[in-house]
């Protein structure tokens, strides 16, 4: 855990509507971060990064009718990809590739194999579609990861059921190889 | 049809998602439960995040809030004004741009304003040195507060009587300037009761002129200086004045000006009849001022005066010999060549004794009349007496901090009379600016809608 790279030129007077949107996305934040990059202090200095910009860009000026949730939603997204962007990676075409780090305990067993597999599987869809993903597993709903994506509810429940079956696609194709 | 069992399974996935119940019941299709089993191992793998991290990012947005609002201001001013440099912005560099730019203003500012008359001397204009010039400061209420303690009450009744004492100030830099001043009064009149008799004497009356000896026959020239501290240099020299006046003697000189810190500092010089000196002297020691220094000297000029009396003789005597030679040779009706020669030989002799006696009236002048130097000079320039004193560092401390804080308001308000004139190019430039700035953000914002898109 690195200190936020813009901690020193901080910000104005707490604000309780600032307050309010951190304890209720933290997590969220976190648990979406964490799903594009699977990296634990990766995702923890992106958290702490996503929050720092919103701290100092407080309030939205424009939201484009959204809640500041998702305009907190987008930093964190734009943090995503300047990351990838920075780190010159490039998204991996099979299993082979993938790097997977799990700091969990037993390692080997079968419940650590398929978690294994499907954060492989996660990592092996397009952007799109870990955006999708990660923005349900942060606890989102269609309407607000329609609002960060800027496109329509329908589109957005579509988009999540569309990039579940691929992923369900890929774990099976990746069952396959294991066995 | 397919599509719209994939839109009805959207909608369930949906509601089953948002409501968290991920667990598959049998009145599920197996597709569903197929996704919702996938869905709840993925959301396993994925990481809540740590007490420990929240807190301290929550520690540190709240340290934030009492050092940020410069901080701030400069990141929008950065994130607003900035964004389009191609550059990485360096908040040191824009500092000491913005400190340079400061300074620039604050020295323009001044100079733009003319010859500076701040710290202005006064002194007597070349050439009339000992007329009684009077010089002025800056201060118009200092003109007048001066010019009221040379003035006579009431006008002088025929303006020939009267002699014009001009004003002009002396800046910083040496350059001499008459304009301000002339806004007030430019001449002033003075009854010639109040003309020290150097002046007199320039204008054609001899005053004291007859040789000056002590009891025992020698001829001494008296001087004397004083430094005074005092309150008030205009009452001090109102005083001076008086004094010389009453003893049959006048100013000489004067010179005034003003302190650092706004206070009237003048030296003025006396001249006094020699017979009133002891006298003068005594009524300086007592005017009620603090007396700083005092030195008294005579110089003893018997000899020197002797001895010029001597070759005056002499030559006077040559002088009538030659004469008396020039007669006869007119009578003996000799060449003009010799009389040419004696001739030229008189007027020889007639300059020397010409020059002789200028220089024993000088002599008798100064022996006749005693010159007194007085330095009125105010409390805060004066040499503070040693050891350490607390309450006199205080003093000063403070006095050096409203002076900042005046020196500051003065530029404040400088620049705000020149506001009409600085501020129409920087706005205009200001608005260049932020035409450009905006350009600039909304081709960024399309290309990024176009990135997203």
């Amino acid at each position: 855990m690195t200190r936020p790279q813009h901690q020193s030129r901080q910000i104005k007077s707490t604000d309780p509507g600032f307050e309010a949107l951190y304890d209720e996305c933290f997590s969220g934040v976190y648990r979406y971060v964490f799903a594009r990059v699977q990296d634990t202090a990766t995702a923890e200095d992106l958290t702490a990064d996503a929050f720092f910009k919103a701290w100092r860009k407080w309030p939205p000026r424009e939201t484009n009718g959204s809640v500041p949730k998702a305009w907190l939603f987008r930093i964190a997204r734009n943090l995503v990809v300047d990351h990838y962007r920075a780190e010159g990676r490039r998204p991996v075409e099979n299993l082979d590739e993938v790097e997977v780090r799990d700091r969990r305990p037993n390692p080997g067993g079968d419940e650590h194999l398929s978690a294994l597999v499907v954060r492989t599987a996660l990592s092996l869809l397009s952007a799109r579609d870990q955006d999708v993903l990660s923005l349900r597993l942060a606890g989102l709903s269609n309407k607000e990861i329609a609002s960060v994506l800027k496109i329509d509810k329908g589109a957005a429940g579509m988009a999540c059921l569309r990039a579940l079956k691929r992923l369900q696609e890929k774990v099976e194709c990746g069952d396959e190889k294991t066995e | 049809m397919k599509k719209q069992s994939n839109k009805k399974l959207a909608k369930e996935l949906a509601a089953r998602l948002d409501a968290g119940d991920l667990e598959p019941t049998g009145a599920d299709s197996a597709e569903m439960q197929d996704l919702l089993a996938l869905y709840a191992c993925l959301d396993s793998v994925v990481e809540e995040p740590s007490p420990k991290l929240q807190r301290w990012v929550k520690r540190l947005l709240r340290e934030s809030r009492f050092s940020g609002w410069i901080a701030a201001w400069v990141e929008r001013f950065r994130a607003r004004w900035l964004a389009w440099l191609p550059r990485r912005y360096h908040p040191a560099l824009a500092g000491g741009v913005a400190v340079l730019m400061v300074l620039v203003l604050a020295m323009s500012i001044p100079s733009a304003l003319g010859p500076g008359l701040d710290n202005s001397r006064a002194r007597v204009p070349a050439g009339n040195e000992g007329r009684g010039y009077f010089a002025a400061v800056r201060s118009d209420s200092t003109i007048e507060d001066l010019a009221r303690t040379v003035d006579a009450p009431e006008a002088p009744a025929n303006p020939d009587e009267s002699f014009a004492y001009e004003f002009e100030t002396v800046d910083a830099d040496g350059q001499v300037g008459y304009s301000d001043v002339g806004e007030v009064q430019d001449t002033l009149k003075v009854q010639p009761g109040a003309v020290s008799p150097v002046d007199a004497e320039s204008s054609g009356e001899r005053v004291g002129t007859e040789p000056h000896a002590s009891d025992d026959g020698r001829m001494i020239v008296r001087r004397a200086a004083f430094t005074f501290v005092v309150q008030d240099a205009g009452t001090s020299f109102a005083r001076v004045q008086e004094i010389a006046a009453e003893s049959g003697g006048g100013i000489y000189s004067l010179e005034s000006g003003k302190t650092p810190r706004g206070s009237l500092q003048t030296t003025v010089s006396i001249q006094v009849p020699v017979d009133a000196c002891d006298q003068v002297l005594a009524q300086l020691r007592g005017m009620g001022a603090e007396l700083l220094s005092e030195q008294v000297t005579s110089q003893d000029v018997t000899a020197s005066y002797v001895d010029l009396d001597a070759r005056v003789r002499n030559l006077e005597l040559a002088e009538g010999e030659l004469q008396e030679l020039l007669e006869a040779a007119r009578e003996r009706g000799e060449k003009s060549q010799g009389i040419l020669s004696i001739y030229d030989e008189l007027v020889n002799i007639r300059q020397q004794i010409e020059q002789l006696k200028g220089q024993m009236t000088l002599l008798e002048h100064s022996a006749a009349l005693a010159r007194i130097d007085v330095a009125l000079i105010p409390e805060e320039i004066a040499p503070e007496p040693a050891g350490f004193d607390a309450g006199r560092v205080l003093r000063e401390a403070w006095e050096e901090v409203v002076r900042i804080f005046e020196d500051i308001a003065a530029f404040f308000i400088r620049a705000f009379a020149y506001a009409p004139l600085i501020l129409p190019p920087l706005l205009v430039a200001a608005l260049v600016v932020w035409l450009v700035v905006r350009r600039v953000r909304r081709r960024a914002a399309v290309s990024e809608d176009g990135e997203e898109a």
